[in-house]
């Protein structure tokens, strides 16, 4: 159960935030022949059966590689084989070498849209939350507190799961792609602009 | 591939049932329905994982702004790899209004201008996105972008210095004008030179500085050294010998093959490495094959074709043997 945990709190923290970058990844090489969706639920499946994570030193590039080899995997089953594993080179070229620092802005991007996100729970949702987690309480001292029933409860808390997941994965698609030039590269620009 | 069900509403289920693990009062039923579930398909357990980790992150939104301290919200950007593991939700929540701060640095090309109060008369102290702090003439301007593993400057005009963020694994690449000067962390500044050149400075560690496409004749510079190289003053007549179209530096350029044969790949690599693949069978070259490979980086596309093509390698000194198993 403790190895459960740990692993669902490295789940949360690095993992999840780089979800949207890998789904467009996804989209972006095979939109057309993969369900994405699909795709990042066995990704998910397969980290959860990692025994332990402490040897993975960069898990953004570890969940691309792993969406990358369901991916594969999919396709190889459906009698495309030899571009899927080629393109595996690629793939890791690409991300493997982004900068940590690269990855991390990232994340810290993440972290601020789910922050953003934080007022958007429902008040019976955070205050729920509190008072299992912080004051100890049960689900039905919880939901007599509120005063509702405790399914009431849960689903709140369902909504709440679901608009995180959701904020952390597919709201503001199109940033993802407009942050991309037309090289696929971000670019910085430092120094005066020239007015013309 | 068939999906079996929708997965939005897998998705939601597996929210369903994380909630009522953690929130709920599990009955033994209930554990039942839900590992039968779960061993209906892979899916199940994916999108299970997943929620309960929503969980866990919304439960850390919630929760964490009470430890929050103002003294927290120091960071800007960038952070050492020491002390990444121990980075927790509630500390990088304490750094979003830092990280909005920087976001502002990565929107959109070319249309954040980004600027910092000049340090001293004329210089501008900015921090690049991999950790680099590059010291900016006036009249310097400068793009920065990461891509393929390798961090890539280009000098419009005037002269930065770079003290680069130590990275073994992403070389850091200036370039002014068709000069390019390398280093993997170190002090260096680079300045425009005429037309396409460039004068590189290096104040610690060794730069590799080389003009246009020819890096195999790149010069060391070590500490204290310097160099200017114009290319546009001496453009050598060798450039009619060269393939059209050039390819850039070979550290920059990357081969793309779209569904060649083995040996014709294999023979643009040879003709711009020295390390020569050999393919031992001939029936292997009439395989054929799809990527994109570093152009500079032959083994790595020796391996793969071993991949494809189930065979495979053996190295020796100036070559690389691909042959059956």
């Amino acid at each position: 159960m403790d190895r459960d945990r740990q692993i669902l709190s490295w789940i949360a923290r690095e993992i999840l935030p780089h979800e949207r970058r890998v789904r467009s990844r996804l989209v972006r090489k095979w939109g057309d022949t993969l369900d994405i969706d699909d795709a990042i639920q066995e990704a998910y499946y397969r980290l959860a059966r990692l025994e332990t994570v402490d040897h993975i030193e960069n898990p953004a590039g570890y969940f691309h590689r792993t969406a990358h080899a369901v991916a594969v995997d999919m396709l190889r089953r459906r009698g495309v084989i030899n571009f899927a594993s080629m393109n595996e080179n690629e793939w890791l070229n690409v991300r493997d070498e982004e900068p940590l620092a690269d990855q991390l802005l990232e994340a810290k991007q993440e972290f601020a849209r789910v922050n953003g996100l934080l007022g958007r729970l429902s008040d019976t949702c955070r205050r729920a939350i509190e008072m299992r987690r912080v004051e100890g309480l049960s689900q039905r001292e919880t939901a007599e507190r509120l005063g509702v029933s405790e399914s009431v409860v849960r689903n709140h808390l369902v909504r709440g799961v679901q608009k995180i997941l959701h904020a952390l994965t597919e709201a503001d698609e199109a940033k993802s792609v407009g942050e991309q030039d037309h090289l696929g590269t971000k670019v910085e620009y430092f120094g005066k602009r020239r007015s013309h | 591939m068939v999906s079996v069900g929708p997965t939005e509403a897998i998705a939601e289920e597996a929210a369903r049932w994380a909630v009522l693990d953690a929130y709920g009062d599990m009955l033994p039923e209930d554990r039942k329905a839900l590992d039968v579930w779960l061993a209906a398909d892979h899916r199940h357990q994916g999108a299970y994982v997943r929620a309960q980790a929503g969980l866990i992150a919304m439960e850390q939104v919630v929760i964490a702004p009470r430890a929050l301290r103002p003294s927290d919200n120091d960071n800007d950007g960038h952070m050492s790899a020491g002390n990444r593991r121990g980075i927790a939700w509630a500390f990088s929540i304490a750094s979003a209004l830092a990280a909005s701060l920087v976001a502002v640095m990565t929107v959109g090309p070319w249309s954040a201008a980004f600027h910092r109060p000049a340090q001293e008369e004329g210089l501008q102290v900015t921090t690049l996105k991999d950790g680099s702090v590059a010291t900016l003439s006036d009249d310097a301007r400068l793009l920065f972008a990461t891509a393929d593993g390798i961090r890539k400057v280009t000098l419009l005009s005037g002269s930065a210095t770079f003290k680069v963020f130590k990275d073994k694994a992403h070389p850091f690449v200036v370039r002014s004008g068709d000069v390019y000067a390398q280093a993997t962390g170190t002090v260096y500044s680079v300045e425009r030179a005429g037309q396409v050149g460039g004068r590189v400075r290096v104040t610690e560690g060794s730069v590799l500085v080389w003009a246009g496409d020819e890096r195999e004749q790149a010069v060391l510079l070590k500490a204290g050294g310097s160099l200017t190289l114009d290319p546009g003053l001496q453009r050598p007549a060798v450039a009619n010998l060269k393939p059209a179209p050039a390819l850039p530096p070979p550290d920059l350029a990357r081969l793309s093959f779209d569904n060649i044969p083995i040996k014709a790949a294999v023979a643009r690599f040879n003709r711009i490495n020295s390390t020569q693949i050999i393919i031992a069978d001939p029936a292997i070259g009439e395989l054929r094959i799809v990527g994109l490979f570093r152009a500079d980086d032959p083994e790595r596309f020796a391996r793969a074709v071993t991949e494809v093509s189930d065979t495979k390698m053996e190295m020796q000194k100036n070559s690389i043997v691909i042959k059956m198993k």
